[in-house]
């Protein structure tokens, strides 16, 4: 699921130096916006065939949080 | 020269050449911004810059052909740009330089724009010896951000000759998004994406208007239940400014509650919606960039939609709160906005009845500050140039202002329809609304309004 969603990312971000990892912050470490994280979910919705909280996704900074979140849906 | 490859148009590209059948000498889309220095310019490198933005940025090589009676194509023309037209207004008054580009940007576009450059730069030469640099481009092929990604790609270049280093590579031709589009737009991942968008479509009537309770759609203290349709009526634009401290003070307390800066003038403005029209129950029309990947942020483009954000947000909630629950109902229509909104608006029609035309909406609102102008070499501020027409009877839009932080808030709006005392009126709510919520962010959204109307 981490190097998929790591997929999906690079669609709406450029790789940074040394690449990503599960503690890269969308925000900080990526400069995405709200409207790039939020199409990026769009995505991942539509490619795990699930449907995301909208409220939770205000929890989530890093990639492994997003991952871990993922992960207790299924 | 070699005849050119034709490309079919986009699914969005479609439905304005539509447009352009019944109305050949549309003005609506005739989209200007005007860049008026705040530093020294180097005339010739300027010039110089221009003319390599132009070969490089390949969306603004893009021209329009009837292949026959119905069918509209889009093709790269590869030659020459027109040398960039230098206009002396050194001894004109402000009034005679606005209605000059008035007039340039009402009709920019001839011979119903088939054959003909979809851009054009003046070089103003202004009083006591300032520079402004005019572009005007049709929104047939782009949309406001590529506007900003020209200012932002001119000052690359321009940086770059200065310092005798490479210039930007060239734009990749934007023909793969279109295919991809017409792709998704027939694939069955589309529908699935199309009954998400129907789920936030508005079906009931709860309608609202910057004008308030006295606004021509209340009739008989009654909601008519209808929005306008229109494509093209007289428009109006009014700028003003959003102060630099409070942008700053938006930002900081966006990133605080990790939400958007949007949600921050997305809330005043549908709290003086409803506080005015007496609802809770509050629609907003945004503009929003579909799937903006990488590929698309290459070429410079982005296919927008418009989606509906509607929401009810009762007025005893705290900014805050109030800040939250906008922001959890935009991120969800943000997630869904790959669909189209003709078609949401057209399938709602048959599964839930809705009448022909019919919109709970009358503002409509952007939020552009999407290149940092502190971080430029060219120092400048950007204001928009009214092209006399408005499709909407209100719709404000929030750019940057300058390199200091000021925003600016661009209001367009109808002039039989929205009187511009209301447009200043709304302004002068939202600045004092933002102050004291940021400020005093626990306050209830009931105190602020009483403090701020």
């Amino acid at each position: 699921m981490y190097e998929k969603i790591c997929e999906i990312l690079l669609n709406y971000v450029e790789e940074p130096e040394g690449g990503l990892t599960p503690e890269t912050k969308f925000v900080d470490d990526l400069a995405m916006t709200s409207l790039d994280i939020m199409t990026m979910i769009g995505d991942v919705e539509d490619e795990f065939d699930i449907e995301i909280e909208t409220a939770k996704l205000r929890e989530i900074y890093t990639i492994s949080e997003l991952v871990a979140y993922l992960s207790s849906l299924k | 020269m070699q005849e050119p490859t034709y490309y079919p148009l986009s699914s969005i590209q479609e439905g304005l050449a539509f447009l352009f059948r019944f109305y050949p000498d549309l003005h609506i889309l005739n989209l200007a911004l005007r860049m008026d220095f705040d530093c020294e310019i180097d005339e010739e490198l300027l010039l110089k810059a221009i003319r390599e933005t132009e070969k490089r940025i390949t969306f603004l090589k893009i021209r329009l052909h009837m292949k026959d009676e119905q069918t509209m194509v889009q093709y790269a023309y590869e030659g020459e740009p027109d040398p960039t037209e230098i206009v002396d207004f050194s001894q004109s008054t402000e009034e005679e330089i606005s209605k000059a580009l008035f007039d340039w940007t009402y009709n920019a576009f001839p011979n119903s724009i088939l054959e003909v450059p979809l851009y054009n730069f003046r070089l103003l030469h202004l009083p006591e010896g300032k520079r402004s640099l005019y572009f005007c481009i049709e929104h047939f092929i782009v949309d406001g951000y590529s506007v900003l990604f020209v200012f932002d790609f001119l000052d690359r270049v321009y940086a770059a000759l200065e310092n005798g280093e490479e210039l930007p590579e060239p734009t990749p031709y934007p023909w793969k998004m279109v295919e991809d589009d017409l792709a998704f737009h027939d694939s069955e991942k589309y529908q699935t994406v199309l009954k998400k968008a129907e789920k936030d479509y508005a079906t009931e009537p709860h309608f609202t208007s910057i004008n308030g309770l006295g606004a021509p759609e209340f009739i008989e203290g009654k909601r008519y239940g209808k929005g306008l349709s229109l494509t093209q009526f007289d428009g109006s634009s009014l700028l003003r400014g959003i102060p630099a401290d409070l942008v700053s003070r938006i930002i900081d307390g966006a990133k605080e509650n990790n939400i958007s800066p949007s949600n921050y003038y997305l809330l005043a403005l549908r709290t003086y919606l409803g506080s005015v029209s007496g609802t809770d129950d509050v629609t907003v029309c945004l503009s929003v960039n579909r799937r903006f990947n990488q590929y698309e942020k290459s070429c410079g483009l982005d296919f927008a939609t418009l989606q509906f954000v509607r929401s009810i947000i009762p007025l005893d909630c705290s900014f805050t709160e109030a800040l939250l629950k906008l922001s959890d109902t935009q991120n969800d229509v943000l997630r869904h906005a790959r669909a189209r909104s003709v078609d949401v608006s057209v399938n709602a029609r048959e599964l839930y009845d809705v009448p022909a035309g019919c919109g709970y909406y009358t503002a409509q609102y952007s939020y552009l500050p999407l290149f940092d102008l502190s971080k430029k070499r060219l120092k400048y501020h950007p204001s928009y140039v009214s092209n006399g027409q408005s499709n909407q009877p209100f719709y404000l839009l929030v750019l940057p202002g300058d390199s200091e932080g000021n925003y600016c808030a661009t209001y367009v709006f109808s002039k039989a329809y929205t009187p511009v005392e209301n447009v200043e009126r709304y302004h002068a709510f939202m600045i004092r609304f933002l102050e004291k919520g940021v400020q005093n962010p626990d306050l209830s959204l009931q105190e602020l309004v009483a403090d701020s109307i």
